[in-house]
């Protein structure tokens, strides 16, 4: 052919005009592909085809909410005008992921649900089935975490929940206890920080309100002990009365010095007169007495209750404190409750879409591919340095 | 007497097949031999260099961003993005001076311009793919990266990205056969391309109004589709494959029909 070198496996096929000949001359010049890439995948796609058997997926939405979210906090993103799409939620939502997933739910699901029963049942194939009838915690936590799998959407925070097992029924009702043990641990966490928040404003309400009894008894003793209601007004009483005496007094003394000239000092009217200035006079002297005399008067009686009093007023005003206080917690706390709620409740799956075997196929043949074209380049290197 | 005729048109495709293969075989041996020669470790270059690059970028940016951006290892975010656009990258840059330095070959009837652009590119392909593969290996094992959540996508997003640039390539090798200056663009072009192309970015983080705009960009869906196939939590929303299929298609187009009119140019000494 004008001089040209063919390929030698060419002239080869020169020879073998035949079809299966040819054929033959074909395969075992690509022998090494048709080993690495074709037969596996042959044998993938057989048993994906054959032996392989349905799984179905029951799949249901969720997302982990507080009662009132606030605004979230801007970052480095937010600066740029990038949107990383986290939500203050986001924590909550990966604690209920990670339970979800953890040995403690396949522990629960293991004894609720039957969960060794649900991968082993009858008719599967055993590549695909859990082997073992007893298997440890680990093995068992290890092909749940390969048959339930969550995602979360960053944007909206929505977790997507999958359940993969042999039968419609064992998948709706693992997905639906997963929701349900969701919540529970939810109930579960809110509980606990409603107790951490809530726990301490409510020791120091009942401190304040224990001083504050403690204070309003000794008042009360005190009251007792002096047969005195209120110490202040009795005070205001006294002053009246003195006041009003000296008035009297005041009065009656100038009504006698007015009959100093035009009565007799021996008449009666007179001497009665001055009888009633005396009188007075000592009503005057022992009320005033009273009020701020050397012992048990009004005015040493009033400082010690004036004391009680201002102390009942502190106490009574570190109670107002410790019980808004108080009340404000509780607020806090139920508004930082989570909640769990169900975007979208599990389905009763009906057809079977798993395994995905025209992917898992192509997967194979392509990856193998691949495989083959690295491994070509480096063995053609290799061969090249040999010469 | 039909039988005889199909077998006849099955020979011609069969016999031309094994050719062509073993012509682009030859060729890519030679391409790895011309490039590397013998000196101390060859043809692994062809590995090495893409390794080089992807680690330095990927480590800098593992110390800068520990935490991973957009809920990704920074690691395996810059593996993906990095190794996948060096097959551009280099296809792309030799494509100018290809024609060229293979000219004396094409004294040789079956060799066409088509088969040494096709060694070239399948020889930066798979060098940039095993350098993904063991940087990849060497990060699962280490702990920094993980499995491919989809492996149908990433394998798709770089045998649809090697295709597309290989397309471009075919255009670039012809066009700056003839005229130099489309062959001194090629490099800023290159380089040029590197922000825009998504290999570090994803859709999801750039301004919401300009996502319709990089929606035009082939290489960014091409980059979506990896970081689909790579992450867990990657979003598939922005794979637009077929678009992407039908730039490669009509570039390829566009650059056979130039590189069979170029062959009518090159003067084999």
């Amino acid at each position: 052919m004008h001089g040209v070198a063919l390929p030698k496996a060419r002239e080869k096929g020169k020879g073998t005009a035949t079809w299966p000949g040819r054929l033959k001359a074909i395969a075992l010049a690509n022998r090494l592909f048709l080993a690495i890439v074709i037969l596996p995948t042959l044998v993938v796609a057989l048993y994906e085809g054959l032996i392989a058997s349905d799984q179905y997926e029951s799949s249901a939405d969720f997302v982990v909410r507080h009662a009132e979210s606030g605004s979230s906090s801007g970052g480095f993103g937010q600066l740029l005008g990038f949107s990383f799409g986290s939500s203050a939620t986001t924590s909550e939502s990966y604690m209920v992921q990670e339970y979800l997933l953890s040995h403690d739910a396949v522990a629960r699901l293991r004894s609720q649900n039957d969960l060794v029963g649900i991968f082993r049942r009858e008719g599967t194939d055993w590549i695909s089935r859990l082997w073992s009838n007893t298997p440890t915690p680990e093995r068992l936590l290890k092909f749940y975490r390969h048959q339930v799998n969550m995602q979360q959407d960053d944007t909206s925070g929505i977790v997507h929940l999958t359940v993969r097992t042999f039968r419609p029924q064992d998948s709706y009702g693992v997905a639906r206890s997963l929701l349900q043990m969701g919540e529970e641990q939810i109930n579960l966490i809110n509980q606990r920080t409603y107790n951490d928040q809530v726990a301490n404003s409510q020791r120091e309400l009942e401190e304040a309100s224990r001083q504050l009894l403690a204070i309003q008894g000794k008042l009360t003793g005190y009251r007792r002990v002096n047969a005195d209601i209120d110490p202040e007004s009795t005070g205001k009483a006294q002053v009246n009365l003195v006041s009003a005496l000296t008035a009297n007094l005041v009065q009656a003394k100038a009504r006698l010095q007015a009959m100093e000239g035009v009565v007799a000092h021996n008449s009666p009217q007179y001497i009665a007169m001055a009888r009633q200035v005396q009188a007075l006079e000592s009503q005057v002297a022992g009320q005033s007495g009273k009020i701020a005399g050397p012992d048990h008067s009004v005015a040493s009686r009033l400082s010690d209750y004036e004391q009680l009093v201002i102390q009942r007023e502190q106490v009574a005003k570190t109670y107002t404190a410790a019980a808004a206080q108080f009340e404000q917690a509780k607020a806090e706390a139920k508004r930082k409750q989570l909640y769990l709620i169900r975007v979208v409740n599990p389905n009763l799956p009906v057809k079977s879409e798993f395994p995905k075997r025209g992917e898992t196929i192509l997967t194979v043949l392509i990856s193998l591919f691949f495989a083959y074209a690295i491994g070509w380049l480096l063995w053609a290197g290799v061969k090249e340095h040999s010469l | 007497m039909s039988e005889q005729h199909q077998r006849h048109w099955l020979d011609i495709l069969i016999d031309g097949l094994s050719t062509q293969a073993s012509v682009v075989r030859a060729l890519a041996l030679r391409e790895l031999q011309q490039r590397y020669g013998r000196a101390n470790i060859g043809y692994l270059w062809v590995i090495a260099e893409p390794m080089m690059l992807a680690t330095v970028v990927s480590m800098l940016h593992a110390v800068v961003s520990p935490h991973g951006d957009f809920g990704m290892s920074p690691y395996t975010f810059m593996l993906t993005g990095y190794s996948i656009y060096i097959i551009f990258r280099n296809t792309f840059n030799r494509a100018e001076s290809a024609l060229h330095s293979s000219e004396a070959l094409l004294y040789h009837r079956m060799i066409t311009p088509f088969d040494i652009m096709l060694s070239k590119s399948l020889v930066e392909t798979i060098g940039c793919l095993s350098a993904l593969v063991l940087l990849q290996g060497a990060g699962i094992m280490v702990g920094v990266s993980e499995m491919p959540a989809r492996p149908l996508y990433l394998m798709g997003a770089i045998c649809l990205f090697s295709w597309y640039s290989f397309a471009l390539s075919l255009l670039v090798g012809a066009y700056s056969y003839r005229i130099p200056l489309v062959g001194r663009l090629s490099h800023p072009i290159s380089y040029f391309a590197l922000p825009v192309s998504g290999a570090f970015i994803t859709m999801s983080v750039l301004p919401a109004w300009t996502r319709p705009y990089m929606a035009w960009n082939p290489m960014m869906s091409v980059f979506e589709m990896a970081r689909y196939g790579q992450f867990t939590n990657a979003s598939g929303a922005y794979i637009n494959s077929g678009y992407v299929v039908a730039i490669a298609a009509f570039s390829s187009y566009w650059g056979l029909l130039a590189i069979r009119r170029v062959r009518k140019h090159i003067h084999v000494p």
